[in-house]
């Protein structure tokens, strides 16, 4: 037996071949030994179970993103109807067609990333951080590549505020309804999930702007559009780690 | 380890249903390896049993998002494994706590407040995820998969950092002078 053999045994009990290895191989034997020697106990924590509730298992990961996606596609199709599809028929299709699947996809994409990160021995695989960044870039890169710069400074703040006011409006409806689905597993990292929450929410308010506002502009989209998404991210990371600190 | 012998998943989902008798019954049978975890890790008796505190507590809130039919210790691993990191954040925010100062280990204080010598030491070289990895399997005597979904990696890295990490061990050793060669 090698030691490259011995060490998957390491942990389990020895067979008479792993046994006959140690005796052979002092730096083996030396580890074995320290790990089986430190069988610690520990004192018995505190915890009080006298009035446990019970609880109800979450559903699948998937489940809930498409409960997430479901959430979004709601807001959507009632802001649609609230303040028209001005914007989309300004758009032209190659345009469209980039825009409101790219906001599908980072829906699609963050929605499953929240789902998962309820689940405390799947969170670790895509780091929130990462898939944030990504996103805000994509969502600057958008506009960058596809609207014409026609920078008007009367217009500027006036139509500015509207679409931020509006786009805060459903970011905030979304937040609401997808807290809703995601309070009872947030905990494990509350302020990533607060911002993948803010993220997702801010897309759906992003796809309700796109399609109501006409200033197809490059400045106004990303200032005042593109500002609904990280207010979203910000506030509801915040709130989301507050809440926790509350909680705990 | 214990989760195939007891049944760990079981005493999860009676947890979950409201059991106290199961619940004590699981902080009994699990406590012991996620706080050979801890100890391994902090090398501090004080600071594992307060991390172990921490995780139950934890573990506690979070009891929902434990799905019947999943295997049970890469769950709480996770759990455990994010209090740790969590603590080790907050320590690093507030170096004068600990990080400055050498571990306990290093220079021998009391018994009570140290523990266990020699390969300790060797351990603290290692890098955080091989170390992480071969605590769990071979203290905690979690298999490569439940450590795989504890860390959110592939059975095959796992693998690959247990062995770099045992064979980092096993170099140490010998390059320290303390004991023969390896094979």
């Amino acid at each position: 037996m090698t030691c490259r053999e011995f060490e998957d045994l390491l942990g389990n009990p020895l067979s008479a071949e792993a046994q006959a290895h140690l005796q052979s191989c002092e730096p083996c034997k030396a580890i074995a030994q320290w790990f089986d020697t430190n069988a610690a106990t520990p004192p018995m924590p505190v915890i009080s179970m006298a009035d446990l509730k019970p609880v109800r298992p979450l559903p699948s990961p998937w489940w809930i993103a498409v409960s997430i996606l479901a959430v979004g596609s709601i807001v959507v199709a009632i802001g649609s109807k609230h303040l028209g599809m001005a914007g989309w028929d300004t758009l032209e299709s190659n345009q469209r067609l980039a825009i409101f699947a790219g906001l599908a996809i980072i829906g699609a994409m963050t929605s499953l990333l929240l789902a998962r990160q309820m689940f405390p021995s799947m969170a670790r695989r895509i780091p929130p951080a990462i898939c944030i960044a990504v996103a805000i870039a994509a969502i600057v890169a958008g506009p960058v590549a596809l609207l014409p710069w026609e920078y008007d400074p009367d217009g500027f703040t006036e139509f500015g505020t509207n679409c931020a006011k509006y786009g805060l409006m459903y970011s905030a409806a979304a937040i609401a309804l997808t807290w809703m689905i995601i309070r009872r597993g947030y905990f494990l990292q509350p302020g990533w999930s607060g911002a993948l929450a803010g993220l997702a929410s801010g897309s759906v308010a992003l796809v309700v702007l796109e399609a109501y506002c006409p200033l197809v502009e490059r400045s106004h989209v990303l200032a005042w559009h593109g500002s609904v998404v990280l207010v979203s991210v910000l506030l509801s990371s915040i709130v989301a780690y507050l809440a926790s600190k509350r909680k705990a | 380890m214990s989760s195939g012998e007891v049944n760990v998943e079981g005493m999860l989902r009676a947890y979950q249903a409201g059991d106290s008798v199961a619940a004590n019954d699981l902080v009994r049978h699990v406590s012991p390896a996620v706080y050979r975890y801890f100890l391994h890790h902090t090398q501090r008796t004080a600071e594992a049993e307060d991390l172990l505190q921490e995780t139950w507590l934890r573990l506690h809130r979070a009891r929902a998002t434990y799905r019947p039919g999943e295997p049970a210790m890469p769950w709480i691993f996770a759990i455990a494994n994010h209090t740790r990191l969590d603590r080790l954040r907050k320590t690093m925010r507030r170096p004068e706590v600990a990080m400055d100062s050498p571990p306990d280990v290093a220079a021998p204080v009391s018994s009570q407040e140290s523990f266990s010598p020699g390969i300790e030491e060797l351990l603290r070289g290692l890098p955080e995820s091989q170390r992480e990895v071969l605590l769990m399997l071979k203290v905690s005597g979690m298999s490569l998969e439940e450590v795989a979904q504890a860390t959110g990696s592939s059975v095959g890295s796992v693998k690959q950092k247990a062995h770099r990490a045992y064979e980092k061990l096993r170099s140490l050793l010998v390059g320290s002078g303390k004991q023969g060669g390896s094979r």
